[in-house]
């Protein structure tokens, strides 16, 4: 170690001997320059470059910045001065409305804007700037102008008033829960049939989103069918996924214990062959590169309104589905008594196995949907939307399909609303909180039945 | 849960380099103590990269050779036998391709210069995985201890850095980081160097930059809540703030920093644009790819932004994302582009592919390599031990000549001479923490719609402590 500070200061001398060489280098340039320019005073030379860009050294500091106006924007032809304890100079401002002043002594400067030079109908609240510059080291001296330049092209965004952003945090709170209530009916009507908690699902969400970045953009289908291809596509997983493991598991009268542990077995593999075959980014699920602006009343964008209708639509003929025709009397016969059901003549695992589709179809959907909404989906999308989608479904009250949609618009506004008052890490834990409350008040759930609970 | 979406932290960065390859040729090679700067902003976008090849040292791309593994008998009792501990699989495993590149390349020069203690240098490959599989990334970093090796070149996060460090200490094994950048890592163990710019420096970068470009800015910060994101976030506000300007969004304190897993973003970017802001500073990984277009659907001028070198990025195949010609970013290293021929040649003979324009950590990972076996031919030995105490020195700590390749660099030292090594990176001395001295934050600029940002220049952040 001795030797290394022994080093240390032999290395030190040498810099300050290269140091001193470029002193007496700039040191020469500056009086070449000053003789050039005939200035008056020779006693200090002048050491400040400037130009249309300014590179840091050791010998050398930058004070630098910008002349804008009300839009952000620059302009040239400003003229700018600075004095300190490298001399002073004069700068005017390029096209991009930037000055740069290269200085070879650290110390105070002080930055003057030349009003007399701005444009017509601009004025400036300040005109001085007093900064502190330092060798290999970038300082900010600008100046904002009051008025715009002509040609400026406004970059605000238009005020929003406390209610206003009130009322857009509850938008998007009910959008997340109606993407939400969409993954979250397959949940339940799973647990309601089988009494399995599903933790894959949420890796049905995630395939969902998937498929979509397989067929929309790297297919390049249009939106409408790629959505219907995924929708069959993670369907059919469901039936192949009961078809080869959850009926044979049943039959070989497997506890749902041990059922639930296979489950999130699956769900981690699922994650992970996710995350080799497509990596950790984040993959679209659209090719539009449009931008789309938040509009109407809710302040969403056009496909978020689409997705909620889609949602709504979803949500609305499941539940009608469940309570009016032959399939969704079966499926409810199940979910009360499976024993019961078989006796009195209804193919129970035709049941189950139709309600693994549409389950898996219907989180298909929701990946889809999640991803057109949110920009686009990773490996870990559902993963992080899972404990969500099982808060939802308690909320509302296990195994009924409105009871999913309630519990999801809870948890969806409760989570965006919260933030208006509380830090953003929190916004889930009071979407659980809430559930917390509600279970402790109804324990079946908001629209669950009181007899049969969880 | 936290350091799940390490993911991406620089998926970034992409760093356009792609595009990049601009003219850039004095680039790594063109800094002593007086050195002005790398190159200016100025040099146009030349498509070609075979331009800038001309910068890179000694043996010609055509003379990189495959790398062996280590046999059964090598190991550092016999021969300089690295030890790669890169994110193969797992969240970063994007990072793994340039650096897989960079300790390749530099393997196969050391070689091609007559290997490490006069023997051809070795290779033994493990996966660091992410900070979120901390088992593995320790039962994989023992499987390096056991094979013996010389040093260790990796990992690429902090977090997995931080989770390795007390296995390595305690084996008293030599840990170099490429792209380990959290601010703590300074100085926490005798055996761990890093060639790259700790968080700190490119804050402050970047808070320089918000303020030439918008003085007395009003700045919103989307950032996460992420040891590496609220370390930046920091310098960043402590940079504004001294220099005139207010942070209006994820200031420190305010709990406006968003959960790493979070991936809806539509309040939360309502909520920032309300606020006002002249510009946005996103300080994320990949959630980057969803918050963007939230911006654009909230109407914020894509030309306000500001990246970092998690998130500097081409953003041309994400949906909704708003125009970002004009916005800025930060990225810790010199402009890759005048090594980047070189990575893109080791890695298509090698591993059949192309690096697809991402060169993030590639210079870094080829000078850490190329210090270690340098440190080694100083020590005249393979063992970690050794090696440490001639890390810092060629690098120049206690002065010496500089030289710019192994090659050079190596014939230097059997002639006894001191050496000062300065590789693609361009970083100063290691110094007494076991940073580089200096190391420099690049600026890079979008030029047009949605296109990879340009390199623009580079800051240098000297006296890194």
């Amino acid at each position: 170690m001795k030797g290394l500070l022994v080093g240390e200061r032999s290395s030190q001398h040498s810099r300050r001997l290269g140091a001193l060489a470029i002193a007496v280098l700039v040191g020469l340039f500056g009086l070449g320059t000053l003789l050039l320019g005939g200035a008056a005073s020779a006693a200090a030379p002048q050491t400040i470059t400037t130009g249309s860009s300014c590179v840091t050294s050791a010998k050398a500091g930058c004070v630098q910045g910008k002349v804008i106006d009300e839009n952000l924007n620059g302009a040239g032809g400003i003229k700018v001065a600075i004095t300190g304890p490298a001399g002073s100079a004069d700068a005017t401002t390029g096209d991009d409305g930037y000055f740069y002043f290269k200085v070879d002594k650290p110390g105070s400067y002080t930055v003057t804007l030349d009003k007399a030079s701005l444009p017509s109908g601009m004025s400036a609240t300040a005109t001085k700037l007093t900064v502190t510059a330092s060798m290999d080291n970038i300082t900010s001296a600008g100046f904002r102008l009051n008025g715009v330049f002509s040609g400026s092209v406004s970059h605000k965004v238009k005020p929003v008033s406390e209610a206003r952003l009130v009322w857009e945090q509850f938008s998007q709170g009910l959008l997340f829960g109606l993407l939400l209530a969409l993954a979250a009916i397959g949940l339940s009507l799973i647990y309601g049939t089988t009494g399995l908690s599903n933790f894959a699902h949420s890796e049905q969400i995630t395939l969902g989103g998937f498929l979509a970045y397989v067929f929309a953009v790297q297919l390049g289908l249009n939106m409408i069918l790629a959505i219907v291809i995924v929708v069959l596509l993670t369907g059919a997983s469901g039936y192949v996924q009961d078809r080869l493991m959850w009926a044979p598991l049943r039959r070989k009268g497997i506890g749902l214990n041990q059922l639930m542990v296979v489950t999130i077995g699956l769900s981690i593999s699922l994650e992970y062959i996710y995350n080799y075959i497509w990596g950790g980014t984040v993959h679209p699920v659209t090719n539009s590169q449009k931008v789309e602006l938040n509009t109407g009343p809710l302040d969403i964008t056009p496909t978020a309104y689409w997705s909620m209708l889609v949602s709504i639509i979803v949500l609305v003929a499941v539940g009608m589905a469940l309570l009016y025709t032959r399939i969704g009397r079966a499926t409810r016969a199940v979910a009360d008594n499976p024993a019961l059901a078989a006796a009195s003549g209804i193919d129970v695992d035709r049941v189950i196995r139709i309600v693994w589709t549409v389950s898996t179809a219907l989180a298909g959907l929701s990946g889809v949907l999640y991803g057109l909404v949110n920009g686009g989906i990773n490996w870990l999308t559902g993963a992080q939307l899972l404990l969500l989608v099982f808060a939802a479904v308690i909320l509302g009250g296990i195994g009924t399909a409105f009871g999913a949609l309630v519990g999801s618009l809870v948890i969806g506004v409760a989570a965006d609303m919260s933030t208006l008052w509380l830090p953003q890490d929190l916004k889930y834990g009071v979407a659980l909180a809430v559930l917390i409350i509600v279970l402790l008040v109804r324990p079946q759930g908001i629209l669950g039945r009181k007899e049969r609970v969880g | 849960m936290s350091t799940r979406n390490l993911q991406a932290r620089a998926i970034a960065a992409a760093v356009g380099a792609a595009a990049l390859a601009v003219a850039l040729t004095a680039c790594g090679s063109s800094n002593n103590n007086s050195a002005t700067q790398p190159p200016s902003t100025s040099a146009p976008a030349s498509a070609s990269t075979s331009t800038s090849a001309s910068s890179s040292s000694s043996p010609s791309v055509a003379a990189l050779k495959a790398i062996s593994n280590c046999s059964g008998s090598q190991n550092s009792n016999n021969t300089f036998a690295l030890g790669s501990f890169l994110p193969l699989t797992g969240s970063l495993s994007f990072l793994a391709p340039p650096a897989v590149a960079g300790v390749g390349a530099a393997l196969s020069d050391i070689n091609a210069a007559g290997g490490v203690n006069g023997k051809p240098a070795c290779i033994v490959s493990q996966d660091s995985n992410d900070s979120d599989h901390k088992a593995q990334s320790i039962a994989n970093v023992k499987k390096l201890i056991s094979a013996n090796v010389s040093a260790i070149v990796g990992p690429e996060s902090s977090g997995v850095t931080e989770n390795i460090q007390p296995v390595t200490d305690a084996a008293k094994m030599l840990v170099f980081s490429p792209a380990a950048t959290d601010d703590a890592l300074s100085g926490s163990s005798p055996l761990f160097f890093r060639d790259v710019a700790p968080n700190a420096a490119e804050g402050q970068a970047l808070g320089n930059q918000i303020l030439s470009d918008v003085p007395n800015a009003k700045v919103g910060i989307l950032v996460f809540n992420d040891p590496y994101g609220l370390n930046l976030r920091d310098t960043l506000q402590q940079t504004i703030t001294a220099g005139g300007g207010q942070v209006v969004y994820g200031a420190k304190g305010s709990g406006q920093e968003f959960p790493s897993t979070e991936t809806n973003f539509g309040s939360i970017v309502n909520a920032a644009v309300a606020k006002q802001p002249d510009v946005i500073a996103i300080i994320a990984f990949d959630q980057t790819a969803q918050i963007l277009p939230a911006l654009g659907s909230a109407g914020f001028d894509g030309s306000k932004l500001y990246f970092v070198d998690g998130n500097l990025s081409d953003y041309s195949s994400t949906p909704g994302v708003p125009d970002l010609t004009g916005s800025k970013g930060t990225q810790q290293g010199v402009d890759p582009s005048a090594i980047a021929p070189k990575l893109e040649a080791w890695y298509k003979l090698n591993e059949g592919k192309s690096l697809g324009g991402i060169y993030n950590y590639g210079p870094e990972s080829y000078d850490a390599t190329t210090i270690l076996a340098l440190a080694a031919d100083e020590a005249k030995a393979n063992d970690p031990a050794s090696i440490q105490k001639y890390v810092a020195k060629v690098t120049g700590s206690d002065g010496g000549t500089i030289c710019r390749s192994y090659k050079d660099c190596l014939s230097m030292i059997q002639a006894g001479k001191s050496i000062h090594y300065e590789g693609p990176s361009s970083i100063g001395p290691i110094n007494a923490q076991h940073d580089p001295s200096s190391a420099y934050v690049g600026i890079y600029e979008a030029q047009g719609k949605n296109t990879a940002a340009k390199f623009l220049t580079a800051i240098k952040a000297s006296n890194i402590k």
